[in-house]
C-alpha cells in the first residue's frame, strides 16, 4: 500500500492538472456549437386562403398586432387559412372588396356609411358592446390634472381628434360642441390623428387640452391620468362588411366563428382577451339596417 | 546518534506540500466558480445586448415586410438603406440578413471591412424565441450570433440574423481567467511564506526542546533551563522541565529503595548463618567453659591456671572475629574501592559456611588457583555474591553430595569463578528469569528471590558477567566473569 501511495498522489495530481486544462480550455471558449442553420420554412399551410381587409390607418405592426390574432383564431377553428390585407385608404379597402380581393373588410361605422351602400357593401357583424347591441360610444377627454370641466370650457383651447372619417369625429363636430353652443371656430386649433390611441399620446404629454376618442379606447388607458368629460349617445359600431350577397362558405364559416364567440365561456374569454380591447365582448350580427342612423347623419351633411 | 530534527522529508516538508496542494486546489476550485459565474454573466450580459439590438432592428424590417406583403411598399431600397444605417449605429454588428418566410434572403449587410463575406444562415426555426450563439468564422474570428423571428400573432413574416464581433469578449473571459491566476499564484505564494515562517519558529522551538531532552542527566542538577514562552510550545516546555524534575525525584527514591533492599537481604544472608555463626562461637565459649572448671578444679595451679587463661583468651578472640564478619555482612557500607584477593574472599566466605555445608552433608571441593591476579573492587560485596551462589548451590545439592568452587585467571585478563552443583538443575523455562528480583523456586518463607538479583548488579558493578549452564538432573555451573582491574 505504501509502495502504491506515491504513484497514486501523482495520477491524481496529474488528472487534476488536466481536468484544470479541460475545464479552463472550455472555459475560454465561447461555444457551445451553434444549432444548425438549415433555413427550411415551417410547412405550408395548403388550406384555401381568405382574405380580409383592414384599413392601414397607422403602422402595419399595431395593425397586425391588433387583427393577426383575429386571424389566428379563425385559421385555428376554421377550415381555411385567413390573411389579412392592408390597404392605404377606406377608398382602396372598399375598392379591394369590390373587386374580390378581399372576402371582407373591418370598417368604420362612418366610412361603411359614406361608401358601403354605393359599392353595394352589406355589414354582417359589428363588435358588442356594452348594452349587448352594436353600439359604440365617442368619448371627449381631458388630461386628469386639466381645468377642462366641460364642452363648454373648450373655447380658446386646442383639440386633438381621430381620422375625418370616423363617426367619434363626426359626432365631436356635428353634436358636441354644438350642445355646448360652442362652434370649430371657437376652438384654438384642432388636428385629426390616424390613429385613436394618438390622440389620448396627444393630450397626456400636453401638446392638446381635449381629445376625440372611442370610449373603447379611453378604457385602454382607463388607468392613466386621463379623465372623460363629455361622452355621446350610442351609435353603431365599425362593422365586418362583405360584398352584398355573398353567401360563400367562407364568408359563412367566418361569421358563424365570429358570432359564437361567448365572452361568458371562459375558453372564448381567454381568446377574447388577447385581441383589441374593442372585441373584447364578442360580435353581434348586424345589417344595413343597423346603419340607417349614421346614413342619414351623412345624407344631412354632418361631419368634421 | 539520534538526529535532532530529519533533514529531508521533514514535517516543515510535508506540511508545506500538504497545505500549498490543498491551498491551491481550494483556490482554483474557488476561482473555477467565479470564472464559471463571470462567464455566464459576461455572455448573458452579450446575448441580452444582441437580443434588445436585434429586438430593436426587428421592429422596422417587419414592418418593411408587412408593407411589401400588403403591396404598401415604402421607398424603394427602404431595407437596404435601413440595415447599412443601423450597421453604421452600432460597430460591433459584422452582419444582418433578412429572411422571408420561406427562408429565402431577402435583404442582407453589404460585405465590408468589417462585415462577415459569407452569407449567413437563416435561424434553424424561425417560430422560436430569440436564439443566440456562438460562432468562429475564419476571417472575423468569434461572432455573436441571434436569430429572431419576425412574427405578428401566429403569422411568420420571416426572420433576421445578426452577428456581433464577440473577439473582445473572449479578451474579457482570458483577462479575467489571468487575473484569478495571478491571484490564485499570489495568494497560494503569501500563504506558503507566512506558513513557512511559523513553521520556522515552530521548529525552532521543538529544536531547542529536543536539545534540551538530550542535555537532560537524571543524576545532574535538573532539567536545562528552556527560554519562557505564553504560548503552547512554552506549555509543553514547562511539562518538560516538570517531568525532569519528577524523573530526578524517582531516580532518588529508587536509589534508596535499592540500598534499602541491598541491607535487607544482606540481613537475610546474615541470619541464614546464623546457625553456623552460632556453631562457631559455641565451640570457644565452651572451650572457655571448660577451662573455668578446670581452673575453679584446681585454682592454686598457676601455671595450669596461666595456660588455660592464654586457651580462654584465644577462644574469644575467634568468637570476637567470627562476630566482626557477622556484623560486616549486615552492616550498610559504602562501596569500597580496594585490591581484592578472591580466594582470600573465597576462603573467608567457606569458613562461614563450612558448619552449615557440613550440617546439610554437602562436601565443598574448593578448586583454588594459587597466584590468581587480585582484582579492584568491594570484599563485602563479592562476598556477599560467593555467599549467595554457594548458599543457592549447597540448596540444590541438598543431601546429594558435593558443591564445586573453583577459581581461574584466564587468558583474557580476565578472573572467573565457578560455583557448580550436582543438584536437580533448573528448569529450561525458569532459567531465563532466574535473574528477575523476586523471582525464586523455593518455597514461601525460605528465599526472597533477591539473591541472585543483587549478586548480578553487584558483578556488573564491577564490569563482569554471570554465566549459568544448567541441566535438569544434573546440575548447574555459575560462571562469574570479573575484570582484573575492575572498579565498582
Amino acid at each position: 500500500m505504501r509502495k502504491l501511495k506515491q504513484p497514486l498522489i501523482w495520477l491524481v495530481a496529474a488528472l487534476f492538472v488536466g481536468l484544470n486544462v479541460l475545464v479552463l480550455g472550455r472555459l475560454l471558449d465561447l461555444g457551445p456549437a451553434a444549432p444548425a442553420a438549415t433555413g427550411v420554412p415551417a410547412a405550408a399551410d395548403a388550406r384555401p386562403v381568405v382574405r380580409v381587409g383592414v384599413i392601414s390607418r397607422y403602422a402595419p405592426t399595431l395593425i397586425y398586432d391588433a387583427y393577426q390574432p383575429v386571424m389566428d383564431y379563425l385559421s385555428a377553428a376554421g377550415a381555411h387559412r385567413y390573411e389579412l390585407k392592408l390597404s392605404a385608404s377606406y377608398e382602396d379597402a372598399a375598392e379591394q372588396l369590390r373587386r374580390g380581393e378581399v372576402s371582407a373588410s373591418f370598417f368604420g361605422a362612418w366610412i361603411y356609411a359614406r361608401l358601403g351602400p354605393s359599392l353595394g357593401l352589406a355589414p354582417v357583424l359589428a363588435p358588442r358592446g356594452e348594452d349587448g347591441g352594436a353600439s359604440s360610444r365617442a368619448v371627449l377627454i381631458a388630461a386628469a390634472a386639466s381645468p377642462l370641466r366641460s364642452v363648454a370650457d373648450l373655447a380658446g383651447r386646442r383639440v386633438a381628434l381621430p381620422s375625418r372619417d370616423s363617426y367619434a369625429a363626426h359626432w365631436f363636430a356635428a353634436t358636441c360642441l354644438g350642445a355646448a353652443g360652442l362652434a370649430a371656430a371657437d376652438l384654438d386649433s384642432v388636428h385629426h390623428f390616424g390613429y385613436h390611441q394618438t390622440v389620448v399620446y396627444r393630450v397626456l404629454d400636453g401638446r392638446f387640452d381635449a381629445g376625440v376618442v372611442k370610449e373603447s379606447v379611453a378604457r385602454e388607458f382607463g388607468g392613466q391620468a386621463i379623465r372623460v368629460v363629455a361622452r355621446s349617445g350610442p351609435y353603431p359600431g365599425p362593422p365586418l362588411v362583405i360584398r352584398a350577397g355573398d353567401r360563400s362558405p367562407a364568408l359563412a364559416e367566418m361569421v358563424e366563428l365570429l358570432l359564437t364567440l361567448d365572452p361568458a365561456d371562459a375558453r372564448d374569454a381567454a381568446v377574447l382577451r388577447g385581441w383589441d380591447n374593442e372585441f373584447s365582448r364578442g360580435f353581434v350580427a348586424v345589417d344595413a339596417r343597423t346603419y340607417e342612423p349614421v346614413v342619414r347623419l351623412l345624407d344631412e351633411g354632418g361631419g368634421p | 546518534m539520534i538526529p535532532r530534527l530529519p533533514p529531508a522529508g521533514s514535517l516543515r516538508t510535508r506540511i508545506l506540500l500538504t497545505t500549498g496542494a490543498t491551498i491551491t486546489v481550494i483556490m482554483m476550485v474557488v476561482s473555477w466558480g467565479i470564472l464559471v459565474q463571470w462567464r455566464q454573466t459576461v455572455l448573458a450580459k452579450e446575448r441580452s445586448y444582441a437580443h434588445a439590438v436585434a429586438r430593436a432592428f426587428s421592429v422596422t424590417a417587419l414592418e418593411a415586410l408587412i408593407s411589401e406583403a400588403n403591396e404598401l411598399a415604402p421607398a424603394e431600397g427602404f431595407l437596404d438603406g435601413y440595415i447599412a444605417d443601423f450597421m453604421r449605429q452600432n460597430p460591433r454588428l459584422r452582419f444582418i440578413a433578412v429572411f422571408g418566410p420561406d427562408g429565402g434572403q431577402v435583404a442582407r449587410s453589404v460585405d465590408g471591412p468589417r462585415a462577415l463575406a459569407a452569407p449567413p444562415l437563416p435561424p434553424a426555426d424561425a417560430a422560436a424565441d430569440p436564439a443566440s450563439w456562438f460562432r468562429r468564422h475564419d476571417g472575423p474570428g468569434w461572432l455573436l450570433e441571434t436569430g429572431l423571428p419576425l412574427t405578428t400573432g401566429r403569422k411568420c413574416w420571416g426572420s433576421v440574423a445578426l452577428g456581433f464581433e464577440a473577439e473582445s469578449v473572449r479578451r474579457e473571459l482570458s483577462r479575467i481567467f489571468f487575473l484569478l491566476l495571478g491571484l490564485v499564484v499570489a495568494i497560494t505564494g503569501a500563504m506558503l511564506l507566512v506558513l513557512w515562517v511559523l513553521l520556522d519558529r515552530l521548529l525552532r522551538s521543538l529544536r531547542d526542546l529536543v536539545g534540551a531532552m538530550d542535555a537532560l542527566e537524571l543524576a545532574g542538577d535538573g532539567p536545562p533551563d528552556l527560554p519562557a514562552r505564553d504560548d503552547e510550545i512554552g506549555v509543553l516546555f514547562r511539562h518538560f522541565q516538570e517531568m525532569g524534575r519528577r524523573l530526578g525525584r524517582s531516580r532518588r527514591e529508587l536509589i534508596s529503595a535499592q540500598e534499602q533492599v541491598y541491607h535487607a537481604e544482606r540481613l537475610a544472608a546474615a541470619g541464614r548463618l546464623a546457625a553456623g555463626v552460632a556453631h562457631e562461637i559455641n565451640n570457644p565459649i565452651n572451650g572457655v567453659r571448660h577451662c573455668i572448671y578446670a581452673i575453679r578444679s584446681d585454682p592454686d595451679n598457676r601455671e595450669q591456671t596461666l595456660a588455660y587463661l592464654q586457651m580462654m583468651d584465644e577462644g574469644m578472640e575467634q568468637a570476637a572475629s567470627i562476630v566482626k564478619k557477622l556484623l560486616g555482612f549486615a552492616r550498610k557500607q559504602a562501596p569500597a574501592r580496594e585490591a581484592v584477593d578472591l580466594n582470600a574472599a573465597v576462603a573467608s566466605v567457606t569458613r562461614l559456611l563450612s558448619f552449615d555445608l557440613e550440617r546439610r552433608g554437602v562436601e565443598l571441593r574448593l578448586d583454588l588457583q594459587p597466584d590468581l591476579p587480585a582484582i579492584t573492587g568491594d570484599t563485602q560485596l563479592l562476598q556477599e555474591v560467593l555467599m549467595n551462589l554457594l548458599l543457592n548451590a549447597a540448596d540444590a545439592a541438598d543431601g546429594s553430595g558435593a558443591v564445586q568452587l573453583s577459581t581461574r585467571a584466564g587468558g583474557d585478563g580476565r578472573v572467573r569463578i565457578e560455583v557448580a552443583d550436582r543438584g536437580q538443575g533448573i528448569a529450561a523455562q525458569d532459567l531465563p528469569r532466574i535473574f528477575d528480583p523476586f523471582f525464586t523456586t523455593k518455597a514461601t518463607g525460605e528465599g526472597t528471590g533477591l539473591g541472585l538479583s543483587i549478586s548480578l548488579g553487584i558483578v556488573e558493578a564491577h564490569g563482569g558477567a554471570i554465566d549459568v549452564v544448567s541441566e535438569p538432573g544434573a546440575g548447574t555451573t555459575f560462571t562469574v566473569t570479573l575484570p582484573a582491574e575492575a572498579t565498582p
